[in-house]
């Protein structure tokens, strides 16, 4: 959920139009790709 | 997508530069967010309440220090958070002000003020703004002088607004707080649109009491707020409570009576607590602030009829406008009559203008960016010029 808050920050900087820079834009595949991986361990955990 | 039966997800901020100008100070921090879904269960700071079993006093998470970290930020010496800056207000005059007593307010003062002033039973009386919508000393030292005549006797208390809500200006509180301290008046500086926002340094404004909101200019949920006050005031304000059960015996340690026991004991004062050091940093850079109100003001005198009637040029983000010599001009023929402005904006990305509104309102640009500030400006001149007004 942390994770979705920090792309939700960058939607709010990038309001109305949402076009990233290359730095936000790197913000927000780490942000994606960490919570792919959690996804992936609740997935495991809880799901079998 | 809903929260909760008829409770819509709201993505206002996500979805559209918002301008409404109560709201713009108390958008979330990441870090608040992040704390809202931790200590979102309603006491939730309460796990390590241990004695004296009060919220001041909490060590984990930090509350104890926040608080002694909040006094040391606004150059107090005590500080207790609040639900909102009105119950701030609420605070000082129920302790300050008897049945009876002139209470000094001014003629920007938020209602709030004065529903305070009611409750302790106080009698309003008002400062004068001036012809730029200014409270100045010499207004104040004149107001103090018709109480005496009037009342034989000094106000109790007097409220100033370090930034008023109506206009946006910034007002001399320092020359202020030095007349009434000449008639030994305390002076209540109302922050609401100051603190958390730009620099504020009670010590040298020569204030007794600071309030701030949380929700308001802090990023902080609501209701959330602060008072901080001087070591002087910090006794009778924060005095703690001496009740006691006439049946039971009971007494009730060291409960602040002001403060009815705690105040924020869960996501409010986290929240704040949360985006405390962003907000810390972000006071240092108001310049930055200025700069963007500035440009979007400048863009919307660039349209022919507008008039600003805040000071000017700005030094605030808050904003009063007067378009009633251009975009209600549009409206009167305009098939969406005084909704078109908004509805322009909306279909721009922005929003927080009031539905209707093309006469005389308000707008607020604090925390946008470079890019959303120039968005807006460059917003307002082309829905001006698609509407045949004259744009220089």
């Amino acid at each position: 959920m942390f994770l979705l808050t920090d792309i939700r920050a960058l939607l709010r900087e990038t309001a109305p139009d949402h076009l990233l820079d290359d730095e936000q834009k790197q913000q927000a595949a780490r942000a994606l790709e960490k919570a792919k991986k959690q996804i992936a361990i609740l997935e495991k955990e809880l799901v079998g | 997508m809903k929260c909760s039966g008829d409770i819509e997800v709201r993505e206002v901020e996500e979805l559209f530069i918002n301008i409404d100008p109560i709201q713009a100070g108390g958008r979330l921090t990441p870090e608040a967010m992040k704390a809202c879904i931790a200590y979102g269960d309603g006491y939730s700071v309460c796990d390590y309440c241990l004695k004296p079993f009060r919220l001041d006093y909490i060590r984990k998470p930090p509350i104890a220090a926040f608080h002694r970290d909040l006094a040391a930020w606004l150059h107090m010496d005590e500080a207790r958070v609040m639900p909102g800056a009105r119950r701030g207000f609420q605070a000082v005059a129920s302790t300050l002000v008897e049945k009876g007593d002139p209470v000094m307010l001014t003629a920007l003062s938020h209602y709030t003020e004065f529903v305070a002033v009611e409750q302790s039973g106080g009698i309003p009386r008002e400062i004068p703004a001036d012809e730029h919508n200014r409270i100045t000393a010499d207004a104040a030292a004149a107001r103090i002088e018709e109480v005496l005549r009037e009342f034989g006797r000094p106000p109790g208390l007097l409220f100033v607004e370090h930034v008023d809500y109506q206009f946006g200006n910034i007002h001399e509180i320092k020359e202020i707080a030095r007349v009434a301290h000449g008639y030994d008046v305390p002076v209540l500086l109302n922050g609401a649109y100051s603190v958390g926002i730009m620099e504020v340094d009670g010590a040298a404004l020569g204030v007794d009491f600071v309030v701030g909101s949380g929700h308001k200019s802090m990023a902080a949920p609501a209701p959330s707020g602060l008072v901080a006050t001087t070591s002087e005031h910090a006794e009778s304000v924060f005095r703690t409570t001496k009740a006691k059960g006439d049946l039971t015996g009971r007494t009730f340690g060291i409960k602040e009576v002001e403060l009815m026991g705690c105040t924020l004991m869960g996501v409010t004062v986290v929240g704040m607590m949360a985006s405390f050091p962003a907000v810390k940093e972000r006071v240092k850079h108001f310049d930055r602030e200025i700069a963007h109100s500035r440009l979007i003001t400048d863009a919307l005198l660039s349209i022919e009829g507008t008039e600003v009637q805040s000071e000017y040029p700005r030094n605030h983000t808050l904003t009063r406008i007067d378009t009633r010599g251009s975009f209600d001009k549009v409206a009167e023929t305009h098939k969406k009559r005084g909704f078109f402005l908004q509805s322009d904006l909306k279909q721009r990305g922005i929003t927080g203008v009031i539905p209707g509104s093309t006469r005389v309102w308000k707008y607020n640009t604090y925390g946008l960016t470079e890019a959303q500030a120039r968005h807006v400006a460059e917003a307002f001149r082309e829905i001006a010029i698609e509407n045949g007004l004259t744009v220089t």
